[in-house]
């Protein structure tokens, strides 16, 4: 067999980073192709009102809900600072404090469940489509808390030079800001 | 010294027991493997098990299409059969052949010690299992598009859910992979043709698949708890799923999963031409133009030529630059690769240096099929043609299937020395390649002319009578659909042919050595098996060709 030169150890190539970036493509696609299609719905409904009129969104729910995913972007920009900054308390810290953040989106969300009451069964697909598009953000939330509890841990059990997880999980939490955004004006704001 | 005996028969149970927890512990460590390697291959036996029963299923469909008074099967199961036969092709066979592949050979290919996200792979591999088993158990239980019994209409949504989620996992590990673990100075140019064939169709499955896992939540919620789409209406309701997932199952879509098809001809033909490359930009790029032009088709679904006589000279215009635009730019791309690779072969001619070798006949025949296919979709959206729900579009589908199957079996042939240390008998495989290249033909070109004489496809019916009454069609001959069943039945037998020779050449078969073809590419510098981790030594790079270097290099001194 012929033996080709060893090579020195790879420099790291942010594989964390790269594969969330991967991750958050995809679910941008998703949300994409709900927004998408609630838009289809709503604009083939005709003559058939889109949203049942029963149906009242608690606003202050949702737009804190909004306001929560805003400020869990600064929060985990402070995790980043802190982490390169070696400040493994802030860091530990911020990243606490974006778990409580999601957390408070989820009991949100469930809340505004609860208060629209809503049966799936309508004339329209404003049922179904409301349901599948705030459970599919429910459901990449909930990836964003156990992605923070695993870099948490992380984290705390020791790996403080490991920077790029927390870089990965600022991504996806930037990411799920701007989900959050476009099914909070798709939904909530112009309904 | 008291020398206790076993008795006999509490011996042979603990044996027994010793038997089932071996049997256990292998069971538990292939569920637990991060190897890529037995992670790809799980995903490549898999699938062409799933691609026989299914390709086996095709040729029993095809023969119902021979008889013209009657059906042997049910009309309502014959739908379902359809669609099963579809929706199987593609989920449980077109990708997850080629993720396999991707996940066994790319980190190889690239020189990394292993995957990216092993463990995604791996969850993406069982996710896959469990969605198409439960896509199955689903179509058993009167489910799938057609299917007459709503919860297993809903099991269907959800078994394809999963499907698309385990498939997608995998995705992100291969697209990751190449992204970040490459060798010391393999930059992305450097990488192997089917290496960045695989990292392209990684990509474009990120992006399409979600759009299709977006529908089918909608579609669950909606008939699971809302039921206003009546998916089950009469039988064949489920026809109301096909406009949902019809662009997941056809062409342009079907183009971007047979990427890996021109990597591996762009592999494949070097090694055996004694060649490098002489157009790998050309390759790289044709690649990448193929996919882009594929995806961009895939938002722009219907972009043909409309009834001539209608149209305004304007209307011509713009009608015939959205069609160059979103139907030619494929071609353009898989002539790149096609040129390329041409070049290179008669390179080897001329210098005497080719050598024909089975996995060259695979690699060939799989781009001829797919070629045939991707210049037969060019007459599909004109609409003066009138071929829209025909089976002209399951033509063309087929070519892009059959190519798949052919590429999957020329890369075991290529790499089965790597994976397994053994080589496959020559003369055998290379009849395999012809007969399953004949085969394709057989299933393509009488679905093509069939198409011409308006026979009905699967989307051109509102219900399976339809479909039925369509093959008694004076226009549809029966010679036609009788080729098209041998086709079928004739790519079923290579597949079985193929797969109880490797199975033969796997466990009796000579060790063939790390290098038996003489390749250019890093997977040739390791040992056949590769160790756990790969290479012992993380090899350098300095060109595309890392190994054909240090043989020139090793000549010249």
């Amino acid at each position: 067999m012929l033996a080709l030169p060893p090579a020195p150890a790879p420099a790291p190539r942010r594989q964390v980073l790269v594969g969330t970036a991967l991750f958050c493509g995809a679910a941008t696609m998703l949300i994409g192709a709900m927004t998408a299609l609630w838009f289809h719905f709503r604009d083939t409904a005709g003559t058939t009102a889109w949203k049942p009129k029963k149906v009242i969104i608690p606003e202050v729910a949702t737009n804190v809900m909004w306001i929560t995913a805003l400020l869990a972007c600064l929060i985990i920009q402070w995790a980043v600072y802190s982490a390169k900054r070696g400040d493994h308390h802030h860091t530990s810290l911020a990243i606490g404090i974006t778990i409580v953040l999601g957390l408070a989106h989820l009991n949100s969300q469930a809340y505004v469940w609860k208060k629209v009451a809503l049966p799936v069964k309508g004339d329209t697909a404003y049922s179904s489509m409301f349901y599948a598009i705030t459970g599919t953000l429910f459901a990449l939330v909930v990836i964003g808390v156990v992605y923070a509890i695993v870099s948490a841990f992380r984290f705390i059990g020791g790996r403080t030079k490991d920077r790029e997880t927390v870089s990965g999980l600022a991504l996806y939490w930037y990411f799920l800001a701007a989900a959050n955004t476009a099914v909070w004006f798709t939904v909530y704001v112009t309904k | 010294m008291t020398t206790i005996d076993t008795h006999p028969e509490s011996a042979a149970a603990a044996s027994a027991a010793s038997v089932g927890g071996q049997a256990l512990a292998q069971a538990a460590s292939l569920v637990t493997s991060s190897d890529h390697k037995r992670i790809g291959r799980s995903f490549l036996y898999l699938s062409l098990t799933f691609a026989l029963g299914l390709i086996g299923l095709g040729a029993v469909l095809g023969f119902e299409r021979i008889q013209t008074d009657d059906t042997f099967l049910n009309v309502n199961a014959l739908g379902q059969l359809f669609s099963l036969w579809r929706v199987g092709l593609v989920f449980m066979f077109a990708i997850p052949v080629l993720l396999g592949l991707a996940i066994s050979l790319v980190p190889l290919q690239i020189g990394a010690r292993s995957l990216a996200f092993p463990r995604l792979a791996a969850l993406g591999l069982w996710t896959w299992l469990t969605g198409s088993g439960i896509v199955l158990v689903s179509y058993i239980q009167n489910g799938g598009p057609g299917g007459g019994k709503s919860s297993a209409v809903d099991l269907f949504l959800a078994g394809l859910g999963l499907t698309v989620i385990g498939l997608l996992c995998a995705a992100v590990s291969v697209a990751t992979t190449v992204l970040t673990t490459r060798a010391p100075g393999m930059t992305l140019d450097r990488v192997p043709a089917f290496a960045w064939s695989a990292l392209v169709t990684a990509a474009a499955f990120v992006l399409t698949l979600p759009v299709l896992l977006a529908a089918l939540i909608y579609l669950f919620a909606d008939h699971r708890f809302g039921a206003r789409t009546s998916i089950d209406a009469n039988g064949w309701g489920g026809n109301e799923i096909y406009p949902w997932i019809r662009a997941a199952i056809s062409q342009p879509t079907s183009f971007v999963w047979a990427l890996p098809v021109l990597g591996l001809v762009a592999e494949i033909v070097p090694t055996f031409a004694r060649r490098r490359n002489v157009l790998r930009a050309g390759v790289l790029l044709g690649v990448g133009i193929f996919a882009t032009a594929s995806l961009t088709g895939v938002t722009q679904i219907g972009h043909g030529i409309g009834p001539w006589s209608t149209l305004s000279g304007g209307d011509r215009f713009k009608d015939m630059v959205d069609y160059a635009f979103f139907n030619l730019l494929p071609v353009l791309g898989i002539l790149a690769v096609m040129g390329a690779v041409t070049l290179t072969l008669l390179m080897g001619l001329k210098a005497k240096t080719l050598k024909l070798e089975a996995p060259l006949l695979f690699g060939l025949g799989a781009v001829a099929i797919l070629t045939l296919g991707v210049l037969a979709h060019l007459l599909e959206p004109i609409a003066d043609l009138q071929l829209g729900g025909t089976v002209y579009e399951e033509g063309v589908f087929f070519a892009v299937v059959y190519s798949v199957v052919i590429a999957a079996l020329g890369s075991i042939s290529y790499w089965a020395p790597k994976m397994r240390g053994r080589r496959i008998p020559k003369i055998p495989q290379m009849l395999l390649a012809l007969g399953a290249t004949g085969a394709a033909a057989l299933v393509v070109v009488p679905n093509l002319i069939a198409g011409f004489n308006n026979q009905p496809g699967l989307f051109g019916v509102s219900n399976p009578t339809e479909l039925v009454n369509g093959w008694t069609n004076e226009a549809a001959p029966e010679f036609l659909n009788v080729l098209t069943s041998i086709g079928h039945a004739l790519m079923a037998l290579t597949i079985l042919g193929f797969l109880a020779l490797a199975v033969q050449a796997f466990v009796t078969g000579k060790f063939v050595g790390d290098d038996p073809w003489d390749g250019q590419t890093l997977e040739w510098a390791t040992s056949s098996p590769p160790p756990a981790n790969n290479f012992v030594d993380l090899p350098i790079v300095s060109s595309a060709e890392p190994l054909a270097d240090l043989k020139s290099a090793g000549s010249d001194a």
